[in-house]
């Protein structure tokens, strides 16, 4: 089969970036590679590219790139991927989206307020403009602005196509942006790595772990979504019935976020089975994976994403228990123990209970969950999928040569976009700029007219934040000036205008 | 120097040439001009005129695509003591000379181009503004003679032919430059051979101090006018513009690292070619110095080494990231 590329350009992070998609990255490109040549843009060239995949600056990727160049971005929602969203801005592309919330991102890639302001307005305008406001003007910046407001509409609107992991990433982005992006967002689920070392008995010799022992692992960065309070909660009924297993939390701790050791400590008898490893390589992770008789891996509430560490749990045979919930509840109920998320303590005490005194059951779900991995999650699989995705796109020479003379056209509008001008005269009610100034990135220059300069103190003393007060809060002001008017032939004396410059973000 | 003075070192010569003293390019047009600015217009591509003994005032000319300008107005000139600027001639607004450089009544600009077609776009705007015009003759120069003659009528067309077989170069001067062109030359004419001037290009390799080098390190270059050296940080990565002879790439780059505090900057050293990897070898002096040696691959845009090390040490004395410590950067045609 020829490679359906002369090259594929990514734009990701790599390992030792820690950071899982980093590591996603990194093995899915190694079998990409396999199928077409890449080469891959990554801020860190000491990155540890498969072979045969060249690391280049992706400062310098204007000089490498045209229209024509098919591009992947790998795209999550923390630092390691600012430089990615940037290239999408600059190039477009194929888009893989890992997290459907990208607020976190925008304000780390953002310089402006104002920015981000602007595109929490779409694609819900008016409740967009209050939390915006909240932000701006009072600093008050709340969890709930991280799940209403998602930022994916620009990573939407420039990719060509957006790849995610789950029929409930598509449903919800669709029921977000709309029904018209729907055509361009393909799932392909996160591959089950095969792991180096499956056997229970060969992993937990290598990390000194008792082979009698029942082994329950959690993994990753410990954050409040995980639950651990449900687990802990859960671990302890089941301590007090007696039942010994030994809790293992394969990962870092954010105390800030949430203070797993503390948590732990404070359920009597339960820290003296407990162990956290901290930051593990991935190598060390799959040890862990192979070695565990069941893996846990709750998520409430879930915005959508999907677990490296459960689809290698698959891949090992390992008998999961994961949240019904988004993404977790799309997984067929042979293959992992689902728990509601409503009474879930007694749900998980009770499915604990029976995995912990039943070897064959656990030993059915791994079985299953193998069978599963291997049947739909292979990395070949998916790196195939990944590269079909992304040749559909750019074949599709009618879309992509919109695309590209819409991005041109934006290019020449930014470049001559003549700023919005406007005047108002205060004797009236005060205008509200909001909608006529809305989110877009616009230069303006309005003129607020009063009849004289008692009238505009008069008007200041009344409403001391008069300008921001008329504009939204995406709209960021340059410089306000005082202007002469013509004179006023009933007044007999000059009109006071304030000139206000700025533009309109987002 | 006057044009007196200039007038004296250039006796013309029986066959019609005039002899600089085989002076280097930069000496031998003081020469000619009295005491000049070099504004080097045709940065990025070309960087560098043909002499590095006199420090040109790169600037960037615009339009450019955004990316493209923002990726190069990052670089420092001067060892990274003074901005890229850029400039645009099209500008209604545009002021010439710059507001950057200090000019005093008495000195000639001269504006260097990489190429016969820039100089002849540019001098539309630049007509009538003083400024000699410089830029290295390329054999398969395409650029339209008749533009040329239009353009170039009212100027002076001298020839600077390098003694030791380098690139020549075309420096026009305009009739009624504030020093005056020298006597002798002719104005711009088809069929009017340009006068010879030779120069003598400083031997084959271009050296380029700390002080001179164009970069995007965050730590500017220390040292005086004999010895200047530069150490690379905060970043991890180090970009150089580095100078083309005429526009022409190098063959072959040295970069002299006479220090640095963490010897694996040195063993797990990577080096980048305008963003792309390339071997290098160290050639070691001790433990932590050495020389890195890079082939330059071919091409014909301009060229930006990167350097990137494994490790930044911080300094106590004065709490910077040092990376390595560079004094010269060799360029071999």
């Amino acid at each position: 089969v020829p490679a359906p590329f002369h090259e594929l350009s990514w734009f990701t992070p790599l390992p030792p970036a820690r950071n899982g998609i980093a590591d996603y990255a990194g093995m899915l490109l190694h079998e990409a590679v396999k199928l077409t040549p890449c080469v891959c843009y990554c801020e860190n060239p000491l990155a540890g590219a498969p072979e045969g995949v060249e690391v280049r600056d992706p400062s310098q990727a204007f000089r490498h790139l045209t229209d024509q160049s098919p591009i992947l971005h790998q795209i999550g929602n923390n630092r390691d991927h600012v430089f990615t969203l940037d290239a999408l801005r600059h190039f477009g592309g194929v888009t893989s989206l890992h997290d459907l919330s990208l607020l976190y991102l925008h304000e780390l890639g953002s310089s402006r307020l104002a920015d981000l302001c602007g595109r929490m307005q779409a694609p819900a305008p008016a409740m967009g403009a209050i939390y915006a406001r909240h932000w701006k003007e009072a600093g008050i910046k709340t969890a709930a602005n991280y799940v209403l407001f998602d930022m994916a509409a620009e990573v939407l609107s420039r990719s060509l196509s957006v790849i995610v992991h789950s029929q409930y990433a598509r449903k919800k982005l669709i029921a977000v942006h709309g029904e018209a992006i729907a055509s361009r967002i393909a799932v392909i689920p996160h591959f089950a790595k095969k792991l180096a070392v499956t056997t229970s008995r060969q992993a937990r010799r290598e990390l000194g772990i008792d082979p009698g022992v029942i082994l329950i692992l959690t993994s990753g960065f410990a954050s409040k979504a995980k639950r651990f309070d449900w687990l802990i909660e859960a671990l302890h009924h089941l301590r007090q019935r007696g039942r010994r297993f030994r809790w293992v939390h394969a990962g870092e701790e954010r105390p800030a976020e949430y203070a797993l050791t503390q948590a732990v400590h404070s359920s009597p008898g339960l820290s003296e089975h407990w162990e956290l490893t901290g930051y593990l390589t991935d190598d060390r992770l799959d040890r862990y994976i192979a070695a565990a008789d069941i893996v846990v891996n709750l998520r409430f509430p879930s915005v959508g994403e999907s677990s490296g560490t459960l689809a290698r749990a698959f891949s090992a045979g390992r008998c999961c228990i994961v949240s019904d919930t988004a993404a977790y509840a799309e997984i067929p109920r042979d293959v992992v123990v689902h728990v509601p998320v409503f009474d879930s303590v007694g749900a998980l005490v009770r499915a604990l209970d029976h995995l912990l005194c039943d070897k064959s059951l656990r030993d059915t779900f791994g079985g299953r969950a193998r069978q599963y991995a291997r049947r739909f999650l292979s990395l070949e699989t998916i790196a195939r999928s990944y590269v079909d995705v992304v040749a559909a796109s750019y074949l599709d020479s009618k879309q992509r040569a919109a695309l590209a003379a819409g991005r041109r056209k934006l290019r020449e509008l930014e470049t001559a976009a003549h700023p919005i001008r406007l005047d108002f005269d205060m004797d009236e009610e005060l205008p509200d700029l909001s909608t006529s100034l809305g989110p877009g990135k616009s230069d303006f220059q309005f003129t607020l007219w009063f009849s004289s300069a008692e009238h505009f103190a008069a008007l200041a003393v009344q409403k001391p934040a008069l300008i921001n007060s008329i504009v939204g809060p995406h709209v960021e002001i340059d410089n306000v000036i005082f202007v002469s008017g013509p004179g006023d032939s009933v007044r007999g004396h000059r009109r006071l205008g304030v000139r206000v410059a700025g533009r309109a973000c987002g | 120097m006057t044009t007196n003075d200039s007038q004296v070192s250039m006796p013309p010569r029986p066959d019609g040439q005039t002899t600089s003293a085989a002076r280097p390019l930069f000496d031998t047009i003081e020469a000619l001009l009295g005491r000049s600015i070099f504004v080097d217009l045709s940065f990025p591509l070309a960087g560098m005129a043909g002499n590095p003994s006199l420090e040109s005032m790169r600037m960037l000319r615009l339009p450019r695509p955004e990316l493209e300008t923002s990726f190069l107005l990052r670089f420092r000139q001067s060892g990274g003591h003074m901005p890229v600027q850029a400039i645009d001639l099209s500008s209604s607004g545009l002021i010439w000379p710059p507001l950057q450089i200090s000019q005093d009544n008495r000195s000639a600009v001269v504006v260097s181009f990489e190429g016969a077609g820039a100089a002849i776009a540019a001098s539309g705007r630049l007509h009538g503004s003083h400024s000699s015009f410089l830029f290295p003759v390329h054999p398969a120069d395409t650029a339209d003679p008749l533009a040329a003659n239009s353009r170039f009528r009212e100027y002076r067309h001298l020839r600077l032919t390098d003694c030791n077989a380098g690139p020549s170069f075309d420096l026009f001067v305009p009739q009624a430059a504030p020093q005056g062109p020298p006597k002798g030359g002719s104005s711009w004419d088809g069929n009017v051979k340009p006068e010879e001037v030779i120069f003598a290009s400083e031997g084959a390799n271009v050296v380029v101090d700390a002080r001179s080098m164009i970069h995007d390190g965050g730590h500017l270059s220390e040292g005086d006018g004999t010895y200047s050296w530069l150490w690379t940080g905060p970043s991890t990565h180090f970009r150089l513009i580095l100078p083309q002879l005429a526009g022409a790439r190098s063959r072959l780059a040295e970069i002299c690292v006479p220090r640095t505090e963490e010897d694996s900057n040195l063993d797990l050293l990577a080096v980048q070619f305008d963003g792309r990897p390339v071997e290098h070898h160290v050639d070691r002096w001790s433990a932590m110095s050495g020389k890195i040696t890079v082939e330059i691959p071919h091409g014909s845009d301009y060229s930006v080494l990167t350097l990137i090390v494994p490790k930044l040490t911080h300094d106590a004395n004065s709490g910077r990231l040092l990376g390595l410590c560079l004094d010269k950067l060799i360029l071999t045609p």
